[in-house]
């Protein structure tokens, strides 16, 4: 597989670059959306947060 | 998916009620958007996640025609899917809001709303990617699947927008169930946009097992993708939707503070007069 990468370089840069952004995206809102939820549980009482 | 009180309309007032609240009060609050759902669901989003890398970068070779630039497929052609669902949720959502006029479909809405903008810009940034490796360039202002997608990312764009300039939750449902419904109404053209005019961008690749234009592993790979994008959305709409309503919950909240912290105010004045 190295062997491939280094034959395939502009092709597989694009691949990684592809996935390293969706990876960056997809971290990066799923920690803003966890950690605002957990920022905002502390502002309401406790019998108004609960999930079924 | 949610709350208490069957997410109603009316702001929840459980505490004004003790023995509902005694009742409601028989384990710990949760401290954050996550529960037992949500969980299950995150791990099954992490094992499908894990299947596909394996299935885009192990088991699947590189495309006869595409080369090794397949494997950006794998992420572009499931999130445009899964964004389109999370758009027609929104729009869906959206027409029930304007109809009932109730919370529930409207934070679902906020929630599907935002998370297929993030969806599709993904596919933006993960198409200009291969574009750029397959064809020589990033973008083509002349093509009308590229400009009609960026033209319902912006759409959506918009929809954040509006919601999240202040009004009340009323005038803030309406006008961004209205932007939600319109902009749904351009998802046929943009997918059908191959179709209808020329386009550099290739038509259908992925259909019912068995119609596919490729096979294999390959197939397999895009399908991995399709089921980890729909977990990862399911999952992370309902975070979102519960962060909307905690949202919602804590301005109520903030707003009562304040009116009695004025009350308060009008009452030592009012002492103070006599």
């Amino acid at each position: 597989m190295i062997a491939e990468v280094v034959a395939n370089g502009p092709a597989w840069a694009y691949v990684g670059i592809a996935w390293a952004v969706t990876g960056a995206v997809v971290g990066g809102y799923t920690v803003s959306v966890l950690r605002r939820g957990r920022a905002l549980s502390k502002r309401v009482p406790e019998d108004e947060r609960r999930w079924m | 998916m949610t709350v208490n009180s069957a997410t109603t309309n009316a702001p929840a007032r459980v505490a004004a009620d003790p023995a509902s609240a005694a009742s409601k009060a028989t384990g710990a609050a949760p401290t954050a958007t996550g529960s037992r759902g949500t969980r299950i669901l995150g791990v099954a989003t992490l094992v499908a996640g894990v299947l596909t890398l394996l299935y885009a970068f192990w088991f699947s070779k590189a495309d006869v025609e595409l080369g090794n630039t397949v494997r950006i497929l794998y992420i572009h052609v499931p999130t445009i899917s899964i964004a389109y669902l999370c758009m027609i949720t929104n729009a869906v959502c959206s027409v029930i809001y304007l109809w009932r006029r109730t919370e529930f479909p409207d934070l679902l809405a906020a929630a599907t709303g935002e998370i297929g903008t993030v969806l599709l810009g993904l596919t933006l940034i993960t198409g200009a990617l291969w574009g750029r490796s397959t064809w020589g360039a990033y973008w083509s202002w002349g093509d009308p699947r590229l400009t009609s997608t960026l033209l319902l990312f912006l759409l959506y764009l918009g929809y954040i927008t509006v919601r999240n300039i202040e009004a009340t939750p009323r005038a803030r449902g309406t006008r961004s169930a209205i932007i939600g419904i319109v902009s749904a109404l351009l998802i046929y053209p943009v997918h059908m946009s191959t179709t209808w005019f020329n386009s550099i961008h290739q038509g259908g690749t992925i259909g019912a097992p068995g119609e596919s234009k490729i096979h294999g592993a390959q197939e397999f790979a895009f399908y991995l993708g399709f089921i980890t994008f729909l977990l990862f959305a399911a999952w992370i709409t309902m975070h979102r939707f519960r962060l909307a309503w905690l949202a919602d919950r804590a301005a109520e909240h903030d707003l009562d503070a304040a009116i009695a912290e004025r009350r308060v105010e009008s009452l030592e004045l009012g002492e103070v007069a006599r």
